[in-house]
C-alpha cells in the first residue's frame, strides 16, 4: 500500500514537473524583441527574460516597478511586494551598469492598471552583478577641449578690445 | 524687382549669425554646469568642445564681418534659416563626442530633432547617457521650441526695427502685443509661469514614485521641456511608460495642450477675456478635430481592451500625436503594431498639429478651420441667389471676415506642408518601407511630431536620415524663409 502511494506520488511529481517545464518551453523566451512583435501569442503566458535593472525602483498602482533593459528593447516588471526587487543593488544609469536580472513572470500585452505591455513578476533572480564603469577621458578630447577653449578666450579678449576701440572711435 | 544681394549684405547676415552663435555658446554653459555639479568627467569636456567651438566660430564671425546694411527682412529671413543649420550643426557637437551616436550625422539628427522640437531620436543606449548631455537634449527643445532668435531677440534691446522679419521668419504669424520684442518677452514670462508650474507638478510625481530628489527634479524640469515644447525626448528609452504612471501621463497631457495653444490666447485668457477661450476658432477646431479622431481610434480599438486601456494606449497617443509633442507610454515597437485605422487618426492627428504661435508643427488649426469653413461657405453660396454677397466670419480673438487673403494663406501652407508629407514617404517608399509606415514616420518628421513606428532607427539608410532632418527644419520654419533664401542664393547667380 505505501510502496503504491509512493509510486503514484513519485509518478504525480514527474508528471507536475514535466507539465511545468513544458509550459516554461512554450511561453520562455530570451527575446524580448520577439515578444514585442507577437504579443498576442505571448499574452497572459508566462516568460523569462533577462537584462539589466535601469534607472531606479517606482512605486506605483500599490505595488512596485522597475525596468529592465534587453538593449535595445526594455520592459516594465511589476510586483505587488514591495521588497520584491530591494536585492538589486545597482541601477543602470550613467557610469554606472545595473545588475543583471532573470525575471520570471506573466506577459500582459495589455496591462491591468492600462498602459504598455508589461510583465507581472512570479520569481525574479540576479544572475550578474553590476557596478561602476571606469569613465576614460581621451587625451586628444582634452587636448581639443583645451585648444579651442584657448581660442576661445583668445578671440573675445580681441573683440572685446575692437569694441571698445570702435566705441572710442565712435565718440571721438 | 527682386534686390540682388552684395557683400555688404552677406556682411550683416554673418555678423548677426555670429552674435546668434555667442547666445547659443552661452546656452551650451548649461549643461556644462549640470557636468560639474554631477562629476561627469568626460561630458564635462564635450561640452567644452561644443562651448568653446561654438564662441570661437560667433567671434570670428562678429570680428571678420561688420554690420554694412541696415537689416531688413530678406537679410532676417536668411538668417533664420542658415542659422537653424548652423544651430543644429554647433549642437550635435557634445552629442557627437558622448559616444552615444554612430556618426555625426545621427547626432545632427539628433540636434535638429531637438531644436525642431520633433523628437524623433538615434541616441544609442539612452539608459547609460550623462545627465549633462540629457539637459542638453532638452534644453535644444526649450531653446527651439521658443524659438531661438526669438530667445536672443528677447535679450537683444537695438533688434528692434527687424526683430518682426526675424519673428515671422521663425513661423509665428501672429504678433500678441504692438512690440515684437515685448511679444517675445511675453512668451519667455509665460513659459517660465508654466515651467515654475510644470516642474513642480511633475517633481511631486516622480519624489512619490521614490525617484531621489535630484533626480526628480532634473526630470521633472525635462519632462516639462518635452510637454510643453511639444518636443518628446524623455530621458529614458522607453520615454513616458518608462514611469508606469497614469497621474504623470495626465500631467503631460495638460501641459502638451498648453504647449499647443497659441500664445495669443494665453495672453487673452491672462490678460484680457476669459471668455475667449469658449468662443476661439482654434479651439473649436481643436475640440472639432480631437474628438472625430477620438471616435475613429475608438472604434479601431473595440476589443483590444477595456476602457483604461483605450485611454492610456489610444487617446494618450492621439493627444500627443495631435498636440505634436511625441511623447509615448507604448512598450517599444508597439506602436507598429496598431491597426491601419488607428495609424490613419493618429497621422492625421500629426498632419494638422496645434494653434498658430504656439510650440508646434503641422497645418495648425486655424488653417484647417479655415479650409473647413471655405468649404461650407462654398456651399452656402450655391445655394443662395446668384446675386447674393455673401461673406463669412470666423472669431479668433476678434471677429475676421474669411477674405481670400486669408483662404489663400491656408490653401498655400497646407499644399506646402502636403507636399512635404508626400515627399518623404515617397522616398521611405523607395527603400521598401510600407506606404502607411512611410507617410507614419514622414508627417511625424515633418509636423514635428516624434511618434515612430520604428522607421526612426541609426540603421536607417542615410538618404533618409537627410531627408527627415530637411522635413523637420522645413517644416518648423514653415518654408517661407526657407524658399526666401533660396531666391536669395539664386539672385546671385542671375547678376
Amino acid at each position: 500500500m505505501v510502496r503504491k502511494l509512493i509510486k503514484k506520488g513519485i509518478c504525480f511529481v514527474c508528471l507536475f514537473c514535466f507539465g511545468v517545464s513544458a509550459h516554461f518551453v512554450y511561453g520562455a523566451s530570451d527575446n524580448l524583441s520577439e515578444i514585442f512583435k507577437t504579443p498576442e501569442a505571448y499574452d497572459g503566458k508566462l516568460v523569462e527574460i533577462t537584462g539589466e535593472a535601469i534607472g531606479e525602483q517606482l512605486k506605483s498602482n500599490d505595488g512596485v516597478w522597475i525596468n529592465v533593459s534587453c538593449y535595445p528593447e526594455a520592459i516594465g516588471v511589476y510586483s505587488s511586494d514591495e521588497q520584491s526587487f530591494v536585492s538589486i543593488k545597482h541601477w543602470g544609469a550613467y557610469g554606472e551598469k545595473g545588475d543583471y536580472v532573470t525575471v520570471r513572470g506573466i506577459f500582459y500585452k495589455n496591462f491591468i492598471f492600462g498602459g504598455a505591455s508589461a510583465i507581472r513578476l512570479n520569481s525574479f533572480k540576479i544572475t550578474q552583478e553590476g557596478g561602476k564603469i571606469k569613465a576614460n577621458v581621451s587625451l586628444l578630447k582634452q587636448q581639443l577641449a583645451l585648444i579651442l577653449f584657448a581660442m576661445c578666450l583668445f578671440l573675445g579678449i580681441v573683440y572685446f578690445i575692437k569694441n571698445k576701440l570702435w566705441k572710442r572711435n565712435l565718440r571721438t | 524687382m527682386i534686390i540682388s544681394p552684395d557683400r555688404k549684405d552677406f556682411s550683416t547676415i554673418l555678423n548677426i549669425l555670429g552674435k546668434l552663435i555667442l547666445g547659443l555658446s552661452l546656452f551650451m554653459l548649461i549643461p556644462l554646469g549640470v557636468a560639474i555639479f554631477k562629476k561627469e568627467i568626460s561630458p564635462f569636456f564635450d561640452f567644452l568642445i561644443g562651448f568653446s567651438a561654438s564662441a570661437c566660430l560667433g567671434f570670428l564671425l562678429v570680428i571678420i564681418f561688420p554690420v554694412k546694411k541696415e537689416v531688413g527682412w530678406v537679410h532676417a529671413f536668411f538668417t533664420v534659416s542658415v542659422g537653424w543649420l548652423i544651430f543644429s550643426l554647433l549642437g550635435a557637437i557634445p552629442f557627437y563626442f558622448s559616444s552615444h551616436f554612430l556618426s555625426f550625422i545621427d547626432a545632427w539628427f539628433e540636434a535638429m530633432s531637438g531644436f525642431t522640437t520633433t523628437g524623433l531620436t538615434l541616441v544609442q543606449d539612452l539608459d547609460h547617457l550623462s545627465f549633462s548631455h540629457n539637459m542638453w537634449r532638452h534644453l535644444t527643445m526649450f531653446i527651439g521650441g521658443q524659438g531661438i532668435i526669438l530667445a536672443s531677440l528677447s535679450i537683444l534691446t537695438r533688434a528692434r526695427s527687424v526683430a518682426l522679419g526675424f519673428y515671422v521668419g521663425e513661423a509665428r504669424q501672429e504678433k500678441i502685443l504692438p512690440n515684437v520684442i515685448d511679444t517675445a518677452r511675453f512668451i519667455w514670462k509665460v513659459s517660465f509661469v508654466y515651467l515654475i508650474l510644470g516642474v513642480a507638478t511633475f517633481f511631486t510625481i516622480l519624489f512619490y514614485q521614490g525617484v531621489s530628489v535630484s533626480k526628480s527634479l532634473f526630470q521633472a524640469l525635462w519632462i516639462f521641456f518635452a510637454s510643453f515644447d511639444t518636443g518628446g525626448f524623455a530621458p529614458q528609452s522607453q520615454n513616458i511608460a518608462y514611469y508606469h504612471s497614469f497621474p504623470l501621463e495626465l500631467a503631460t497631457v495638460i501641459f502638451m495642450i498648453l504647449g499647443a495653444t497659441n500664445f495669443n490666447l494665453h495672453f487673452w485668457i491672462w490678460n484680457k477675456k476669459k471668455s475667449e477661450i469658449f468662443k476661439n476658432f482654434e479651439i473649436k477646431t481643436f475640440l472639432f478635430t480631437l474628438f472625430s479622431l477620438m471616435f475613429i481610434l475608438y472604434f479601431s480599438f473595440i476589443g483590444f481592451g477595456n476602457q483604461l486601456t483605450i485611454f492610456r494606449k489610444g487617446f494618450y497617443q492621439l493627444i500627443s500625436a495631435h498636440t505634436g509633442c511625441g511623447f509615448t507610454n507604448l512598450a517599444s515597437g508597439e506602436l507598429s503594431i496598431f491597426s491601419a485605422l488607428s495609424l490613419l487618426a493618429l497621422t492625421f492627428a500629426m498632419m494638422i498639429g496645434g494653434g498658430v504661435c504656439s510650440t508646434t508643427g503641422g497645418i495648425k488649426l486655424l488653417r484647417l478651420g479655415i479650409i473647413f469653413k471655405t468649404f461650407f461657405t462654398e456651399i452656402k453660396r450655391w445655394m443662395y441667389p446668384f446675386k447674393a454677397v455673401y461673406k463669412d466670419r470666423f472669431h479668433h480673438l476678434q471677429d475676421l471676415i474669411l477674405s481670400d487673403k486669408r483662404i489663400k494663406g491656408a490653401y498655400i501652407f497646407f499644399a506646402f506642408f502636403l507636399f512635404t508629407y508626400a515627399l518623404g514617404a515617397v522616398v521611405a517608399m523607395c527603400f521598401g518601407y510600407s506606404a502607411s509606415f512611410s507617410l507614419f514616420e514622414s508627417v511625424s518628421a515633418t509636423a514635428n511630431v516624434g511618434l515612430s513606428v520604428g522607421l526612426t532607427n541609426p540603421a536607417m539608410p542615410l538618404t533618409l536620415k537627410l531627408i527627415y532632418m530637411f522635413q523637420m527644419w522645413a517644416g518648423r520654419l514653415e518654408f517661407i524663409s526657407i524658399f526666401v533664401s533660396i531666391g536669395f542664393i539664386i539672385s546671385l547667380f542671375k547678376k
